[in-house]
């Protein structure tokens, strides 16, 4: 018996050198031992001239799982194949949105621009007389003489403006008793075209500043960054199969944080669930199926104007580039923003995406057409 | 492939498949173990190589159904089951045609099919192995690992790999043995 295993061991070489003299003195003298040997070699010899035989056709796989209606999770292809760097990105963002959303719930620090073009921080809200426009406008017409002391204050640093309305309305007062006295005095016209001038001057540099101080305002309650929630209608995918499963049911969100870096640019990142359509052959057959793709990208978003159809409603255009367990992912969508109240707005955008995959050495693009619709919040 | 899965038992494996969350990678698993051996198996009976691929992905897609329909089934032994009735099921379906192609074997072909009633003796032979054996001897012969790689595979010694495949070789030898003398006859 021992010498049997020492026969099977012959044949597949790997019995030693010292063990080999000896094993062939007993086949010479053992007929069944021989008889034994022949029955391996001839197995052995079978199997050996036989093994591209056992070679699995190409394709053969993923033909197989894709008819079961199973995702093939050995043949990932290419970008974010490995669970490890899905886990590392997904960790990533996370931290980055957490971190994000704890500075800017704990700071009210902001850069302020002087009229001098020094800045200044600012760490509470200021409260602005945005009353004193109206009543500019209610003086106007009996004040043409309103070279008043507020331009005083207004050339100061603008961290120092005191809008005292009851010092004003003594001033304006006081303003108008002395034009009183004036016109009664000089009764010259061309005077008083000059003052009316002077005014209106005065009046519309007070105005502007007052926008400016107004705008800084609003930046005092909303920080540069913002997040976008939207879920997805897919315009071009095949509706979901039942038997076989090989379309699944779609579930398309996304998430995403924006940096605003200026008044047009803003920057962002995106972790969005979605579905691709893939298609795809071999030398058999065409292969289709719809996996769920967990996609995280990059985005660039350029806004393109303010104010249309309604106030407060913008357009923008954006650009992504990302990728999921399938392969590589581009955007382009095109879009329209409508801020409801105080950094809180609706979000919707036709959106154009492709994800390049390769399979068997092939390349492949799967296109789709998607109207994504959600809420975005300024922090 | 995955390495939590790839030490299972074929009864573990089964289990995982019926879970919906571990289904993919435990079936994808079971597919590579045994791949080598069912196309082995499947192509010493048909000759035509479309008619092999054509029945080895349905060999495999009825696997799956019987794994979710029923518990611990002999996984070798279904491949070969469920492949030698569709080779026969698409034999007896195109019988007329069958004719003229078997009129039209030639010579050749004739001494291809002699040397692999041997292949597929032993391929049948395969599911009469226990469990242990004939994991090795598949991994061994069909899928070509060496002994060190079995032994890391089924966590074993290398010697014990080395003892498991000659077992495997006897035990089918000894299975094989009257039809092997009869084929020799046959041959001279």
């Amino acid at each position: 018996m021992k010498n049997i295993s020492k026969i099977y061991e012959l044949l597949d070489g790997s019995l030693p050198e010292a063990e080999k003299v000896e094993i062939f003195k007993e086949l010479a003298n053992n007929k069944d031992l021989r008889e034994e040997f022949n029955y391996a070699s001839s197995l052995n010899k079978t199997i050996s001239e036989n093994k591209d035989i056992f070679s699995v056709p190409a394709g053969s796989k993923s033909a197989v799982f894709s008819i079961i209606g199973l995702q093939l999770e050995g043949v990932s292809t290419s970008f974010f194949s490995s669970k490890l760097s899905v886990g590392v990105v997904s960790s990533v963002v996370t931290f980055i949105l957490l971190t994000s959303l704890y500075f800017l719930t704990n700071s009210n620090e902001v850069v302020y621009q002087n009229q001098d073009d020094t800045f200044s921080k600012f760490t509470s809200s200021i409260q602005l007389p945005v009353e004193n426009v109206n009543y500019y406008n209610e003086t106007l017409e009996v004040n043409n003489d309103l070279n008043f002391g507020n331009k005083n204050n207004y050339d100061t640093k603008n961290q120092d403006y005191i809008f005292d309305n009851t010092k004003a309305n003594k001033k304006l007062e006081e303003n108008f008793d002395e034009y009183k006295e004036f016109a009664l005095l000089s009764q010259s016209e061309i005077a008083l075209n000059s003052n009316i001038n002077l005014v209106k001057d005065n009046y519309n540099n007070s105005i502007n500043k007052l926008n400016k101080v107004n705008i800084l305002e609003s930046n005092l309650t909303n920080s540069n960054f913002y997040i976008e929630w939207n879920t997805s209608v897919n315009q071009n995918l095949p509706g979901e199969t039942i038997s076989p499963s090989r379309i699944q049911k779609f579930n398309n969100n996304n998430l995403a944080l924006f940096y605003k870096f200026n008044k047009n640019l803003d920057f962002g990142l995106e972790v969005r669930q979605e579905n691709f359509f893939q298609k795809y052959e071999d030398e058999l057959k065409f292969y289709e199926q719809t996996p769920n793709f967990t996609t995280y990208s990059l985005a660039i978003k350029y806004n393109l104007f303010e104010n249309i159809i309604f106030q407060n409603m913008s357009n923008y255009i954006k650009f992504q580039g990302g990728g999921n367990q399938g392969g590589i992912v581009s955007r382009f969508a095109l879009g329209l923003n409508y801020e409801i109240y105080d950094g809180f707005g609706l979000n919707a955008n036709l959106e154009y995406s492709n994800l390049f995959f390769k399979n068997n050495f092939n390349n492949y693009n799967s296109e789709k057409i998607t109207l994504n619709y959600g809420i975005k919040y300024m922090f | 492939m995955f390495k939590s899965y790839i030490k299972l038992s074929d009864e573990e494996l089964q289990k995982l498949i019926k879970n919906n969350k571990s289904r993919s990678k435990a079936y994808e698993t079971i597919f590579d173990r045994y791949s080598n051996y069912a196309i082995g198996f499947i192509r010493s009976m048909a000759k035509n190589e479309a008619l092999s691929q054509e029945i080895f992905q349905e060999t495999f897609v009825r696997l799956y159904n019987q794994i979710i329909e029923k518990d611990d089934v002999n996984i070798p032994g279904l491949i070969t089951t469920i492949s030698r009735n569709l080779f026969f099921n698409i034999k007896r379906d195109s019988k007329n045609n069958v004719d003229i192609d078997e009129n039209e074997i030639e010579d050749s072909e004739i001494d291809l099919i002699e040397k692999k009633e041997l292949l597929d003796l032993i391929l049948n032979a395969v599911e009469f192995l226990d469990e242990k054996h004939r994991t090795v001897f598949i991994l061994r012969e069909f899928n070509g690992m060496s002994f060190k790689e079995i032994a890391e595979h089924e966590n074993i010694t290398f010697a014990n790999a080395k003892l498991r495949s000659s077992r495997a070789k006897q035990k089918i030898i000894k299975i094989l043995k009257p039809y092997i003398l009869d084929l020799e006859k046959n041959i001279e």
